[in-house]
């Protein structure tokens, strides 16, 4: 019967960072790992075999021996040990890069895996997730590859300490005992002051959050110019500073020296060897011991002390934190309440009826209702656009559409199917979206326009219908920050992102989701690009989310979102007439063209007009 | 379809080696001069002890050979006292090291955070080889902290070495020519980091493109947009490649220098050996003799390596100290900027004197040749189309760049003499691109005037003047809740709504001279539009006395009408120029485009 006691220590010590940091080598990289692991064991034999052929010379000399034997002996084992250590530091260096990226690959596709994104919203999960990002940019500690190489070292180290440990066994079973307590002991007796444990403390991560959000807008980018404007420079460094420093105070009182084990340790040291070197020297006086021997079990014993030596501890350490907070996240991330897609139904070229939402209810996270019993129709291949205040919801209901999350309560139906049981990636090959916050990919325009690729002409095709033709060569990496690469405007970057849309709808997207498409287009590019995006998804099914009522009057139904419920749903001529929510807001923005003096010539209007759209 | 991004070099013209190092240490110094020296004093103290091992290993053998016990016993003790001093010098001497490295590593991040928020222009965001080299001071900050410890090791080590280079030439002068057998090993360990970095540096395109990636996947903002393109089944892929490009050349440099390092210590092995043979050769040689020379040579060899490898991390970091002491120059040549002071009014306005502007490192002018006044008091409005300039326009007002040759002055005084912070606390607005500061909603809006960030009345007020009352109504604790979802209890605002706390903050300013709003309120909707406009001419109006200007960025015309002056930006020139009624009759660029947007009222 097995220990109780004893299996769960096995489990403690597989679930401790380090077990799991030793053990993920070999999978990331099985020959490289094994490799790695080799070449440890090999250099932790040169030593005591070094001592070995050392006392060999010694005894030849002593003896009037020829030396011939053991003096190549020691020589290819010299060698071995100078030239081995560059290799082995190549080869840590390798896998500590292959390990971090290995790390982020498990760690990137576990976002990515869960079709929803509910698991990206939870502060518990976006917590660890900051830690996770960025334990190899160096903030926390060192990057794996300056670590890893030491961490080989550390351990050849020991392990050659070990074998001069075992060399020592064959003069008397106690000597490796009194040559490595002394230091054994000296690291257990450290090892207390050595580790800050609150580092998993919930307050102090939050902390270190703060720490870096405070050094992130001090020097990176997005942030730069409003630090100036405002000349919250010396603010912000200041807020890192005192936060960053309580924290530093905090480490090192933990770290404090004890003095009671400091003296244990050096009385065992300093006893432990003076027996051992007296024994050896007593033995030797009274010839029970060859000088070969002497010098072999001298080594042996000067070289015990690499056991409490080197930082091998602290680099371990370092080395292997940020594996657990990666692997448990990961197995987070793939557990959270994410939603389920199982459905099977096949979505074929819906919707050819239309789009319902059932008397949806819905909140984020246990948040206020965003929607409470909302119900919509959208027929199928007509456009419809979505008003409303900030905040009313607008862009949740494209969430919900794309099955971003599921509704609360209610249902959406696709020609009288759940959205749930539709089989989701058909589903969103269905879509062709811009959101507010498009992505700005930071490669060629190519790759921005079709992300999942194309064919050069669709690609031309979706950048012209997008009034974005001559933006940049395909080629053209958008972003300053790479060789040759370009920066956009606002304006230029959203004609990119219709490109993208527009290019889905050429792969076969039948539903068309626009949220604010052209907030950041100029006046002739607005006016230009309704009518072009009209012409690109004629007979799909357009939802377009705006502000501007005069892009909104074009669409075929306009819905009024107002508190969760659609309180007004008709044409534009329509709601104008019913002098209603639509009505107010119209008027307010078409107030500001009116004047009596105004005295435009209608002709030359409708020439600009139809110059645009030309 | 990945296409690889080539790696770019970049030309050095980093600062010197000794100076970044000399200036390092005098920053340590002022920083924190005591623990500095105990930690030097116990470092070399606890590396010497080990050295005098071989010494005493003679002695052993000596005492043995002669019969000589009390000589042997006292080679054992001093054995045994020679370790343990050495550990209690290196353990002790070790915490003083971290206690140092910790207190220096905030002192060095601060520094480096102060030197980057500190400059007042905002050119090294945007040009990709200052990018490169700052990025590696953020990702390799922990080298520039370690240089310290990494320095006392280095002369620790060497005052090891020279110690066993000492009793070896004890024994035989010739011995000391090991010491010429171990050259090539410090040579090719010395190219070997300079090697690497500048491969790290070729590859740090790559590795930024696949940070890139990783942060897109990792996210919630893109998340939804990835998804629904079917695109998160590439981005994991994408990042894999942009990794491997970037990985590829700096695991072949590895490789170089480890076969190199390989040969130059054969070469040294070699020596080694000839040496022992040498001596145990020697005619009346002794078995001391002979130990000591193992021991010893042994020992070169490890130390040298110690010393070597030590001279390796120690160039990574001298190398890291480089980057700082270039930022400090830059930031240096950066300051300095105007020593004048902003004026507290405005009577004539500010004048445009042959305004030509490119971005640093490119040849294309975005303004070309401007001249123009904007009077004091007015309000202001710049229309044009997409890249027309407008808002470089606006980073030149806010001194966030020099033009490139003209210049513009406040009353006839040069904008390039006052000094960027006095012009800067006369400032206020927003900007399309706008932060999102995550902090409590009341901090978000109140960093727009610190010296007020806590007067909640003021932020109340500019809440108010930004149109934001009913983001702030609908946060859970009203001006006290944290924004931003990742954060604990945090809430995350849509964007419409981060753009009202954006303009709000923008308004926290009372008395700014210049207020530049930059397409704040491309996101909101028209009620709020309306009632912000409404309040952008009346404080504007109100504010006459003290002649502050209003500049207007915007592509909605029914806001841009009611301003003073409109100036309308055509290819990095100024097209036109006048107010609403002038530009109508002139029937020209802005009549069109007033006539497009009119027309879908109508």
């Amino acid at each position: 019967m097995q220990d109780p006691s004893h299996a769960t220590r096995i489990q403690r010590i597989k679930k401790s960072a380090e077990y799991q940091f030793l053990t993920l080598l070999t999978r990331v990289d099985p020959a490289v790992g094994t490799l790695w692991w080799l070449l440890i064991a090999l250099r932790s034999a040169l030593p005591s075999l070094f001592a070995i052929s050392m006392g060999a010379l010694i005894t030849a000399v002593n003896g009037g021996h020829p030396l011939g034997a053991s003096l190549y002996a020691l020589g290819g084992l010299f060698i071995a040990m100078q030239t081995l250590p560059p290799v082995h530091s190549a080869v840590s260096a390798n896998l500590a890069a292959k390990t971090t990226t290995y790390l982020h690959d498990l760690l990137l596709e576990a976002s990515l895996a869960p079709a929803g994104i509910a698991h990206l919203e939870r502060p518990d999960v976006n917590d660890r997730l900051a830690q996770a990002r960025d334990f190899d940019l160096g903030v926390t500690g060192p990057a794996l590859t300056t670590s890893l190489p030491r961490i080989a070292d550390g351990f050849v180290e020991i392990g050659g300490g070990v074998g001069l440990a075992v060399v020592l066994f064959t003069y008397h079973w106690w000597a490796p005992i009194l040559a490595s307590f002394g230091w054994l002991w000296s690291h257990r007796l450290l090892r207390k002051s050595s580790v800050w444990k609150a580092w998993e403390d919930p307050a102090v991560v939050d902390e270190l959050r703060h720490v870096n959000y405070a050094y992130t807008l001090a020097v990176r980018a997005p942030a730069a110019k409003e630090i100036r404007l405002f000349g919250l420079a010396d603010w912000t460094v200041d807020r890192y500073f005192t936060r960053r420093k309580r924290m530093v105070e905090l480490t090192i009182k933990a770290r404090a020296l004890k003095k009671w084990p400091i003296t244990v340790a050096v009385v065992a040291i300093v006893g432990g060897n003076v027996l051992l070197f007296w024994s050896l020297a007593h033995d030797a006086s009274a010839h029970r011991l060859a000088i070969g021997s002497v010098t072999v079990f001298a080594q042996a014993a000067l070289g015990a002390s690499a056991l409490a030596f080197g930082e091998v501890d602290w680099w371990f350490r370092q080395g292997s934190q940020s594996v657990p907070v990666v692997l448990d996240l990961v197995d987070d991330l793939r557990n959270t309440d994410a939603l389920i897609a199982e459905g099977k139904t096949p979505v074929g070229d819906a919707p050819q009826d239309a789009i319902v939402f059932d008397n949806v209810s819905f909140s984020y996270r246990g948040g206020a209702p965003i929607f409470d019993g909302l119900s919509l129709r959208i027929p199928a291949g007509t456009s419809i656009a979505v008003v409303g205040q900030n905040g009313a919801g607008k862009t949740t209901l494209a969430k919900l559409l794309c099955r971003l999350y599921d509704p609360t309560e209610g249902a959406i139906r696709v020609d009288g199917t759940d959205l749930r049981e539709l089989d989701l990636a058909q589903w969103r090959m269905q879509l062709a979206a811009v959101f507010q916050d498009y992505v700005r990919y930071e490669l060629p325009l190519a790759d921005n326009v079709a992300p999942i690729g194309g064919s050069a002409h669709s690609i031309e095709r979706a950048l012209h219908d997008a009034g974005a033709d001559g933006l940049a060569s395909v080629d053209t990496v958008l972003s300053r920050a790479y060789a040759g690469g370009t920066d956009l405007s606002g304006g230029q970057w959203q004609r990119v992102a219709l490109a993208r849309a527009l290019h889905a709808v050429q792969a076969g997207a039948g539903v068309v989701l626009l949220d604010e498409p052209t907030a950041q287009l100029d006046v002739r590019g607005e006016a230009e690009i309704f009518d072009r995006i009209l012409e690109a998804t004629k007979g799909r099914t357009t939802i377009l989310i705006s502000h501007r009522f005069a892009t909104v009057r074009h669409a075929d139904l306009i819905c009024v979102l107002e508190q969760g419920k659609v309180v007004e749903l008709g044409t534009h001529d329509e709601l104008i007439d019913k002098r209603g929510r639509y009505h107010t807001m119209f008027e307010l923005q078409a107030a500001r063209f009116e004047e009596p003096g105004f005295t435009g010539d209608p002709d030359t209007e409708a020439d600009a007009v139809e110059e645009v759209t030309a | 379809m990945m296409r690889g991004i080539p790696p770019k070099r970049e030309d050095a013209d980093l600062p010197s080696m000794p100076a970044s190092l000399l200036h390092s240490l005098k920053f340590a110094y002022g920083a924190e001069p005591m623990l500095l020296v105990v930690s030097f004093v116990f470092t070399i103290g606890g590396l010497v002890p080990e050295a005098l091992a071989a010494l005493w290993l003679r002695v052993l053998l000596h005492g043995i050979t002669s019969g000589n016990s009390s000589e042997t016993l006292r080679a054992a003790i001093g054995l045994a006292v020679t370790g343990g001093t050495g550990w209690l010098l290196r353990t002790v001497g070790s915490r003083f090291t971290a206690i140092f490295s910790d207190r220096i590593a905030l002192a060095v991040e601060t520094h480096v955070a102060r030197l980057q928020a500190g400059v007042s222009t905002i050119e090294h965001h945007e040009r990709p080889d200052y990018l490169d080299r700052l990025q590696i001071l953020h990702d390799h900050s922990f080298l520039l902290n370690h240089i310290y410890p990494s320095l006392m090791q280095y002369v620790g080590s060497a005052a090891r070495l020279l110690i066993t280079v000492g009793l070896l030439m004890s024994i035989s002068p010739v011995l000391g020519l090991l010491v010429l057998f171990a050259i090539p090993t410090i040579t090719v360990t010395t190219r070997r980091a300079g090697a690497e970095r500048h491969a790290e540096e070729g590859a740090a395109p790559n590795v930024r493109l696949a940070r890139h990636f990783f942060e897109l996947g990792t996210t919630p903002g893109a998340a939804k947009e990835l998804r629904v393109s079917s695109a998160e089944s590439v981005i994991a892929g994408r990042r894999r490649d942009a990794f491997a490009a970037g990985y590829r050349p700096v695991a072949h440099e590895r490789w170089v220098t480890a076969w190199q390092s390989g040969a130059a210590w054969l070469l040294f092995g070699s020596a080694y050996i000839a040496a022992v043979s040498f001596v145990a050769h020697r005619a009346n040689t002794s078995s001391g003799d002979v130990v000591l020379t193992l021991a010893a040579g042994a020992a070169l060899s490890r130390y040298l390596g110690a010393t070597v490898g030590q001279t390796e991390f120690l160039r990574w970091n001298i190398e890291a100290a480089q980057r700082l002491l270039w930022l400090e120059r830059y930031v240096g040549s950066r300051s300095g900027l105007g020593q004048g002071t902003a004026p507290s009014v405005i009577r004539e306005g500010i004048t445009f004197d042959h305004v030509s502007f490119a971005y640093p490192a490119t040849d294309a002018l975005v303004l070309h040749d401007v001249n123009l006044t904007l009077p004091a008091g007015s309000v202001v409005a710049i229309v044009g189309e997409n890249g027309a300039g407008k808002s470089t326009l606006t980073k030149l007002l806010c001194r966030l760049y020099d033009p490139t040759e003209g210049r513009i002055t406040i009353d006839g005084v040069d904008l390039a003499t006052v000094d960027p912070t006095s012009w800067r606390e006369r400032l206020g607005g927003a900007f399309q691109d706008f932060f999102r500061f995550e902090f409590l909603a009341a901090n978000s809006v109140g960093v727009g005037d610190l010296p007020r960030l806590d007067e909640r009345p003021a932020v109340t007020k500019a809440v108010q003047r930004g149109g934001a009352v009913d983001v702030v109504e609908h946060l859970p604790a009203g001006l006290d809740t944290q924004l931003g979802p990742s954060w604990r209890d945090g809430k995350d605002l849509s964007f419409g709504q981060w753009q009202k706390l954006a303009v709000a903050r923008g308004f926290m300013r009372d008395q700014p001279l210049l207020c530049v709003l930059d397409e704040p309120t491309a996101a909101l909707d028209a009620e709020t539009e309306h009632q912000l406009f409404e309040r952008f001419a009346e404080s504007s109006r109100a504010a006459a006395d003290d002649g502050r200007i209003t500049v207007l960025v915007s592509h909605r015309f029914s806001t841009v009408r009611m301003a003073d002056l409109i100036v309308v930006l055509d290819g990095a020139r100024v097209a036109e120029f006048g107010d609403h009624e002038t530009l109508m009759a002139n029937k020209g660029l802005y009549a069109e485009l007033y006539g497009i947007q009119a027309a879908g009222y109508r």
